[in-house]
């Protein structure tokens, strides 16, 4: 889950947070617990794929960062962790054009065929980069609309009202081939 | 007829003490001490214990020491070997090789002690054996500083005092090494009473780092009473570490007093863990212009423990600076009191003073009082201060476990990072460490009592 707004943790540094945080999803995982050196080698890697600074590991957890920077710590977090279901939830707000590139690529490169990424969002700009397989529209709490990429380029272009209006007629049109008092 | 109040019998109980103890204490001590033991066992019997209706007292009942007979410490042998003392909590940490200066009910041991690697113009001994031999290096100093203006307590350590601790350091000399210094309480099964006494007197632009740490066996009652007194001369440095891991069922009053001249600095560290009731006064007199104060705190209770931390900084001179930080973790039905109080004199202009107290609680149960005391004669000073009180951020905790961390170590990661502004500050990494192993293992237990 990554979050719209990142919590500061003051005092608790960055790489003692992930360090417990990755050690505690390997033990769920049955795997063994990496110890200092396997989990430095491990979390430079990530660094370097997100062309993020090592500073920021000494760092206390979002503590006076910047937004950008909070929504690059999540993806980076992401990167360490590896799970299974991602949830980013509005990571593109706030974010200005480079640093949605980077988020956008630290995305990319952890797609695979075992992972599954939500991604929540009002704008279809972060979908450029970040080319979704399914697309579904959400209003009210309830999945209103789903489709591929197309959907979200015809929603960008016509706007939310469009599309509840559309899904309004739809369940009307629903609501009446089940009614029985339709004749 | 009259019934007599538990504070009144236990005030003659103490007096009666003195009275038996007197001839004898007397016997080797010069006539300034003998005027001013007097002076203090009268102040004592004049005012006896505090009680609820003093300003200073209100929320620190005493009565659980009133109401306990205590023994005066004895001379009998001593109960601590070698073993016991490697198993003190905080002892060696910072000073493995010494120097070291064990005390067991109040008088030194010198078996347990180590009094070698100081430089030979230093003087680190017994208090004791310097008033037999070199009265007069002391006396412009001791109970100048406290014994004599401070609460009953104080009064009675000075009316008690046998032996203690004496640091002199000279005129610029810098200890690179800490020195420590233990108090036991010898863990007699009849509760006593012991008055521990520290005199450390830094000479100008001299250094020093003085570690001293109170404990007594578990489970054991008795009152540990002790008196600490810091003169900083010109442009001297004096960090004085204070850690108080006494018996839960221990009750522990302490008074910490600094005098500081003219740019001098003094760095204070007050930990209370242990005791069931802990009160502990610690004050600055910032004499000189350009003088520095810093007093931290932290106090990590539970169960029904009790801690007061009583501060005052007292900028009597101009460009003088102070910075004060306390915080406190409460857990169970433990208690805790803040009060500090900053006071700027007249002329004391550009002073600049900033004072913090955070608590965090972690039971519903817990309770803190935290109360900022300002009063200032002066027009051109800066003073800030700011209390807080609350629970874990939950935010925080949701964040941490939402990576996978669980609760219980989420719980202790941002404990850890409340005190963690306090333990920056200590800069002896061997001696942070063990302070937190100590109150890792503590919450640790405060959780399975809570899980029970």
């Amino acid at each position: 889950m990554a979050f719209q707004y990142p919590v500061e943790v003051p005092g608790v540094g960055n790489l003692y947070f992930l360090k417990a945080a990755l050690n505690a999803v390997r033990k769920h995982r049955g795997e063994s617990e990496l110890d200092a050196m396997e989990f430095l080698k491990l979390v430079r890697e990530k660094l370097k794929i997100l062309h993020l600074d090592e500073s920021l590991l000494q760092r206390p957890v979002n503590a006076g960062f910047s937004g950008g920077e909070k929504k690059r710590n999540e993806i980076f977090q992401m990167a360490v962790l590896e799970p299974s279901l991602c949830v980013l939830d509005e990571t593109d707000s706030g974010l200005d054009i480079d640093a949605l590139q980077m988020v956008a690529e630290g995305v990319n490169a952890m797609r695979s065929p075992e992972r599954a990424i939500v991604i929540v969002t009002h704008y279809q700009r972060l979908l450029n980069h970040i080319v979704p397989d399914v697309v579904h529209v959400l209003a009210g709490g309830k999945i209103i609309r789903s489709g591929d990429r197309q959907l979200a380029v015809e929603l960008e272009k016509k706007g939310y009202r469009w599309i509840e209006e559309h899904a309004a007629d739809a369940a009307r049109d629903a609501a009446a081939d089940t009614s029985p008092a339709s004749a | 007829m009259s019934t007599t109040s538990p504070a009144a019998a236990a005030r003659d109980g103490f007096l009666q003490s003195y009275r038996q103890l007197a001839g004898e204490l007397d016997r080797s001590a010069p006539l300034w001490l003998r005027r001013m033991r007097q002076q203090a066992i009268e102040s004592f019997e004049e005012t006896g214990f505090p009680s609820p209706r003093d300003e200073q007292w209100r929320q620190t009942n005493v009565e659980p020491i009133t109401t306990t007979r205590f023994e005066p410490a004895g001379d009998g042998p001593s109960e601590v070997g070698a073993a016991t003392i490697g198993s003190v909590p905080f002892v060696n940490l910072a000073a493995p090789d010494g120097p070291r200066l064990v005390f067991v009910e109040g008088r030194l041991v010198r078996e347990l002690s180590e009094l070698d690697g100081l430089p030979p113009e230093v003087v680190l001994g017994s208090l004791a054996q310097i008033l037999r031999d070199h009265p007069e290096t002391i006396e412009p100093h001791l109970t100048r500083q406290a014994g004599r203006s401070e609460h009953g307590f104080a009064a009675l350590n000075t009316a008690f005092l046998a032996d203690g601790a004496v640091i002199l350091v000279p005129e610029a000399v810098k200890l690179e090494r800490p020195i420590e210094i233990v108090h036991l309480a010898s863990g007699a099964d009849q509760p006593r009473a012991v008055h521990p006494r520290t005199l450390v007197v830094a000479g100008a632009e001299s250094e020093l780092t003085l570690i001293e740490i109170h404990a007594g066996a578990a489970d054991k009652t008795y009152l540990s009473n002790g008196v600490t007194e810091l003169v900083a001369g010109p442009a001297a440095r004096i960090d004085h570490v204070r850690i108080q891991s006494d018996s839960h069922r221990a009750y522990h009053i302490g008074v910490v007093r600094a005098h500081q001249q003219r740019d001098s600095t003094i760095r204070s560290f007050s930990f209370n863990f242990g005791a069931a009731l802990a009160r502990h006064d610690v004050s600055a007199e910032l004499a000189g212009e350009g003088a520095h104060a810093a007093l931290f705190g932290l106090y990590v209770i539970g169960e029904r423990q009790h801690v007061d931390s009583h501060t005052v900084l007292d900028h009597a001179a101009a460009h003088c600076t102070s910075h004060e930080l306390y915080r406190g973790v409460l857990a169970d039905r433990a208690r805790s009191v803040f009060n500090g109080r900053i006071v700027v004199r007249e002329g004391a202009q550009k002073t600049d003073a900033v004072q913090s107290n955070a608590n965090l609680l972690l039971s519903d149960r817990a309770l803190a009082h935290s109360r900022p005391q300002l009063e200032i004669y002066a027009d051109d000073v800066r003073c800030t201060h700011g209390a807080t009180i609350g629970q874990l951020d939950a935010d925080a905790m949701f964040y941490l476990r939402a990576r996978g961390i669980g609760t219980r170590q989420a719980r202790e990661m941002l404990i850890h990072a409340f005190v963690a502004a306090v333990l920056d500050e200590l800069g002896c990494e061997p001696l942070r460490e063990g302070i937190e192993a100590a109150f890792s293992g503590r919450l640790a237990d405060e959780d399975r009592t809570a899980d029970e």
